[in-house]
Protein backbone atom coordinates (compact mmCIF):
# COMPACT_ATOMS: atom_id res chain seq x y z
CA UNK A 1 0.00 0.00 0.00
CA UNK A 2 1.21 3.46 -0.83
CA UNK A 3 2.57 5.31 2.17
CA UNK A 4 1.90 8.98 1.80
CA UNK A 5 3.09 11.21 4.62
CA UNK A 6 1.09 14.36 5.21
CA UNK A 7 4.06 16.54 4.57
CA UNK A 8 7.16 15.98 2.52
CA UNK A 9 10.12 18.29 1.95
CA UNK A 10 12.76 16.59 -0.14
CA UNK A 11 15.98 18.02 -1.47
CA UNK A 12 16.42 16.55 -4.92
CA UNK A 13 19.69 18.33 -5.61
CA UNK A 14 20.72 20.33 -8.61
CA UNK A 15 21.88 17.24 -10.50
CA UNK A 16 18.22 16.64 -11.22
CA UNK A 17 18.12 20.00 -13.00
CA UNK A 18 21.26 19.14 -14.95
CA UNK A 19 19.65 15.87 -16.01
CA UNK A 20 16.75 17.81 -17.53
CA UNK A 21 14.13 16.65 -15.07
CA UNK A 22 13.14 20.02 -13.61
CA UNK A 23 10.75 22.66 -14.92
CA UNK A 24 12.34 24.06 -18.12
CA UNK A 25 12.13 27.74 -17.15
CA UNK A 26 13.44 27.05 -13.65
CA UNK A 27 16.29 25.12 -15.24
CA UNK A 28 17.14 28.05 -17.50
CA UNK A 29 17.32 30.33 -14.48
CA UNK A 30 19.61 27.88 -12.69
CA UNK A 31 21.95 27.72 -15.66
CA UNK A 32 22.02 31.51 -15.98
CA UNK A 33 23.00 31.96 -12.33
CA UNK A 34 25.62 29.22 -12.50
CA UNK A 35 27.12 30.77 -15.64
CA UNK A 36 27.30 34.12 -13.86
CA UNK A 37 29.06 32.51 -10.87
CA UNK A 38 26.28 33.75 -8.58
CA UNK A 39 27.15 37.36 -9.37
CA UNK A 40 24.03 38.37 -11.14
CA UNK A 41 24.03 41.36 -13.41
CA UNK A 42 20.75 43.02 -14.41
CA UNK A 43 21.10 41.23 -17.75
CA UNK A 44 21.24 37.86 -16.02
CA UNK A 45 18.15 38.52 -13.93
CA UNK A 46 16.04 40.31 -16.53
CA UNK A 47 14.37 37.30 -18.21
CA UNK A 48 13.38 35.82 -14.85
CA UNK A 49 12.68 38.71 -12.51
CA UNK A 50 8.89 38.42 -12.80
CA UNK A 51 9.01 34.79 -11.69
CA UNK A 52 11.22 35.35 -8.66
CA UNK A 53 10.72 36.22 -5.04
CA UNK A 54 13.75 37.94 -3.54
CA UNK A 55 14.73 37.99 0.09
CA UNK A 56 17.63 39.15 2.22
CA UNK A 57 20.48 37.13 3.71
CA UNK A 58 19.13 37.36 7.28
CA UNK A 59 18.26 33.72 7.89
CA UNK A 60 17.73 32.11 11.31
CA UNK A 61 17.22 28.59 12.64
CA UNK A 62 13.47 28.99 12.61
CA UNK A 63 12.73 31.18 9.64
CA UNK A 64 13.95 31.96 6.15
CA UNK A 65 15.07 35.49 5.38
CA UNK A 66 12.35 38.13 5.01
CA UNK A 67 11.09 38.75 1.49
CA UNK A 68 11.28 42.20 -0.04
CA UNK A 69 10.22 41.59 -3.64
CA UNK A 70 7.60 39.28 -5.12
CA UNK A 71 7.62 39.12 -8.92
CA UNK A 72 4.40 39.67 -10.84
CA UNK A 73 4.23 36.06 -12.02
CA UNK A 74 5.90 34.42 -9.03
CA UNK A 75 4.35 31.35 -7.46
CA UNK A 76 4.17 33.08 -4.07
CA UNK A 77 2.12 35.95 -5.51
CA UNK A 78 -0.14 33.45 -7.25
CA UNK A 79 -0.63 31.57 -4.00
CA UNK A 80 -0.86 34.33 -1.42
CA UNK A 81 -2.31 37.13 -3.55
CA UNK A 82 -1.43 40.64 -4.71
CA UNK A 83 -2.32 42.34 -1.46
CA UNK A 84 0.07 40.15 0.48
CA UNK A 85 2.82 40.61 -2.11
CA UNK A 86 2.51 44.40 -2.36
CA UNK A 87 1.85 46.05 0.98
CA UNK A 88 0.90 49.66 0.46
CA UNK A 89 3.71 52.17 0.44
CA UNK A 90 2.31 54.02 3.41
CA UNK A 91 2.49 50.97 5.62
CA UNK A 92 5.18 48.57 4.54
CA UNK A 93 6.09 45.84 6.98
CA UNK A 94 8.69 46.75 9.55
CA UNK A 95 10.29 43.33 9.24
CA UNK A 96 9.93 42.41 5.58
CA UNK A 97 7.37 40.02 4.19
CA UNK A 98 6.77 36.57 5.61
CA UNK A 99 4.65 33.88 4.04
CA UNK A 100 1.39 33.53 5.98
CA UNK A 101 2.02 29.92 6.98
CA UNK A 102 4.37 29.51 10.01
CA UNK A 103 4.98 25.78 9.38
CA UNK A 104 6.05 26.45 5.83
CA UNK A 105 8.38 29.16 7.09
CA UNK A 106 10.04 26.83 9.58
CA UNK A 107 10.48 24.07 7.03
CA UNK A 108 12.23 26.39 4.59
CA UNK A 109 15.00 27.85 6.74
CA UNK A 110 17.62 25.19 5.98
CA UNK A 111 17.14 25.53 2.24
CA UNK A 112 17.92 29.23 2.43
CA UNK A 113 20.94 28.60 4.63
CA UNK A 114 22.35 26.25 2.02
CA UNK A 115 21.70 28.74 -0.77
CA UNK A 116 23.53 31.48 1.11
CA UNK A 117 26.55 29.17 1.30
CA UNK A 118 26.63 29.09 -2.52
CA UNK A 119 24.96 25.69 -2.56
CA UNK A 120 21.82 26.15 -4.64
CA UNK A 121 18.87 24.28 -3.20
CA UNK A 122 16.52 22.41 -5.49
CA UNK A 123 13.75 20.35 -3.99
CA UNK A 124 10.22 19.12 -4.06
CA UNK A 125 7.67 19.76 -1.38
CA UNK A 126 4.16 18.57 -0.71
CA UNK A 127 2.50 19.90 2.37
CA UNK A 128 -0.62 21.38 3.85
CA UNK A 129 -0.88 25.11 4.17
CA UNK A 130 -3.42 27.25 5.97
CA UNK A 131 -4.88 30.13 4.03
CA UNK A 132 -7.86 32.18 5.03
CA UNK A 133 -8.94 29.55 7.54
CA UNK A 134 -8.93 26.84 4.88
CA UNK A 135 -6.46 24.01 4.49
CA UNK A 136 -4.90 23.25 1.13
CA UNK A 137 -2.52 20.59 -0.02
CA UNK A 138 0.12 22.03 -2.26
CA UNK A 139 2.89 20.38 -4.25
CA UNK A 140 5.68 22.46 -5.69
CA UNK A 141 9.26 22.37 -6.85
CA UNK A 142 11.55 25.17 -5.80
CA UNK A 143 14.99 26.46 -6.54
CA UNK A 144 16.69 28.80 -4.10
CA UNK A 145 19.98 30.43 -5.01
CA UNK A 146 22.20 32.96 -3.30
CA UNK A 147 23.21 35.88 -5.49
CA UNK A 148 25.57 38.79 -5.13
CA UNK A 149 23.86 41.71 -6.85
CA UNK A 150 27.20 43.34 -7.75
CA UNK A 151 30.84 42.22 -7.49
CA UNK A 152 31.55 44.69 -4.69
CA UNK A 153 28.33 44.05 -2.80
CA UNK A 154 28.85 43.11 0.84
CA UNK A 155 25.60 41.19 1.04
CA UNK A 156 23.72 38.47 -0.81
CA UNK A 157 20.13 38.14 -1.80
CA UNK A 158 18.26 34.86 -2.07
CA UNK A 159 16.24 34.28 -5.21
CA UNK A 160 13.34 31.83 -4.95
CA UNK A 161 11.94 30.27 -8.12
CA UNK A 162 8.90 28.15 -7.32
CA UNK A 163 6.67 26.14 -9.62
CA UNK A 164 3.31 25.00 -8.24
CA UNK A 165 2.51 21.53 -9.49
CA UNK A 166 -0.73 20.84 -7.68
CA UNK A 167 -3.10 22.60 -5.32
CA UNK A 168 -6.15 21.00 -3.72
CA UNK A 169 -8.54 22.26 -1.09
CA UNK A 170 -8.71 19.83 1.86
CA UNK A 171 -11.21 21.50 4.18
CA UNK B 1 -2.51 49.81 7.78
CA UNK B 2 -5.05 47.14 7.21
CA UNK B 3 -5.42 44.96 4.20
CA UNK B 4 -7.25 41.89 3.06
CA UNK B 5 -5.85 38.87 1.34
CA UNK B 6 -7.17 38.17 -2.11
CA UNK B 7 -5.39 35.35 -3.82
CA UNK B 8 -5.77 33.01 -6.73
CA UNK B 9 -8.85 31.48 -5.18
CA UNK B 10 -10.50 34.86 -5.49
CA UNK B 11 -11.55 35.15 -1.91
CA UNK B 12 -10.87 37.87 0.60
CA UNK B 13 -10.24 37.46 4.26
CA UNK B 14 -11.69 39.43 7.11
CA UNK B 15 -8.41 38.96 8.91
CA UNK B 16 -6.80 42.29 9.44
CA UNK B 17 -3.06 42.55 9.38
CA UNK B 18 -1.37 45.52 10.94
CA UNK B 19 2.04 46.68 9.86
CA UNK B 20 4.04 49.15 11.92
CA UNK B 21 6.40 51.38 10.03
CA UNK B 22 9.38 52.87 11.84
CA UNK B 23 8.75 56.57 12.35
CA UNK B 24 12.07 57.51 10.83
CA UNK B 25 11.30 55.76 7.54
CA UNK B 26 10.81 58.16 4.66
CA UNK B 27 8.85 57.13 1.63
CA UNK B 28 9.52 60.15 -0.51
CA UNK B 29 11.73 59.03 -3.41
CA UNK B 30 14.76 61.16 -2.57
CA UNK B 31 14.70 60.35 1.12
CA UNK B 32 14.22 56.64 0.57
CA UNK B 33 16.97 56.56 -2.04
CA UNK B 34 19.28 58.23 0.47
CA UNK B 35 18.38 55.59 3.06
CA UNK B 36 19.00 52.81 0.54
CA UNK B 37 22.38 54.27 -0.45
CA UNK B 38 23.36 54.71 3.20
CA UNK B 39 22.56 51.03 3.74
CA UNK B 40 24.73 50.05 0.72
CA UNK B 41 21.73 48.51 -1.01
CA UNK B 42 21.77 50.79 -4.05
CA UNK B 43 22.22 47.91 -6.51
CA UNK B 44 18.81 46.53 -5.63
CA UNK B 45 17.13 49.89 -6.25
CA UNK B 46 18.59 49.96 -9.75
CA UNK B 47 17.94 46.29 -10.54
CA UNK B 48 14.28 46.32 -9.54
CA UNK B 49 13.54 49.75 -11.00
CA UNK B 50 15.06 48.99 -14.38
CA UNK B 51 14.10 45.34 -14.76
CA UNK B 52 10.60 45.27 -13.35
CA UNK B 53 9.43 48.86 -13.80
CA UNK B 54 11.47 49.49 -16.96
CA UNK B 55 12.50 53.05 -16.11
CA UNK B 56 15.82 54.59 -15.10
CA UNK B 57 14.34 57.22 -12.80
CA UNK B 58 11.56 56.69 -10.29
CA UNK B 59 10.04 60.07 -11.23
CA UNK B 60 9.15 58.59 -14.61
CA UNK B 61 6.68 56.20 -13.00
CA UNK B 62 2.98 57.05 -12.63
CA UNK B 63 2.05 57.79 -8.98
CA UNK B 64 0.53 54.36 -8.31
CA UNK B 65 3.57 52.51 -9.64
CA UNK B 66 5.89 54.89 -7.84
CA UNK B 67 4.20 54.06 -4.53
CA UNK B 68 4.41 50.36 -5.27
CA UNK B 69 8.12 50.60 -6.04
CA UNK B 70 8.83 52.67 -2.93
CA UNK B 71 6.99 50.08 -0.87
CA UNK B 72 9.31 47.40 -2.24
CA UNK B 73 12.31 49.55 -1.35
CA UNK B 74 10.92 50.05 2.14
CA UNK B 75 10.61 46.29 2.47
CA UNK B 76 14.19 45.94 1.23
CA UNK B 77 15.48 48.09 4.09
CA UNK B 78 13.39 46.17 6.59
CA UNK B 79 14.49 42.79 5.25
CA UNK B 80 18.14 43.71 5.81
CA UNK B 81 17.44 45.21 9.24
CA UNK B 82 18.71 48.56 8.04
Amino acid sequence: MLTRPASQFTELGTKVIEQGLADPRLSEFYEAIQSASHQASPGTLKPYINHLSLCSDKVSELAPPPIFYVGRDSSQRLLFGDKWASPEATGGSATGLRTPDPELEKASANAYKAALNLKPYYGYARTHISLEGETYEIAFERLIVGIKPAPAATYQICAYYGVIQDLQRRS
Amino acid sequence: MQHHFQNLFGFKSDDQITFDLPKTRRLDPAGLRADIDAANLGEMWTIILTLDYAVEDVSNLPPEKQEEFLSVMSLLLSAFNR
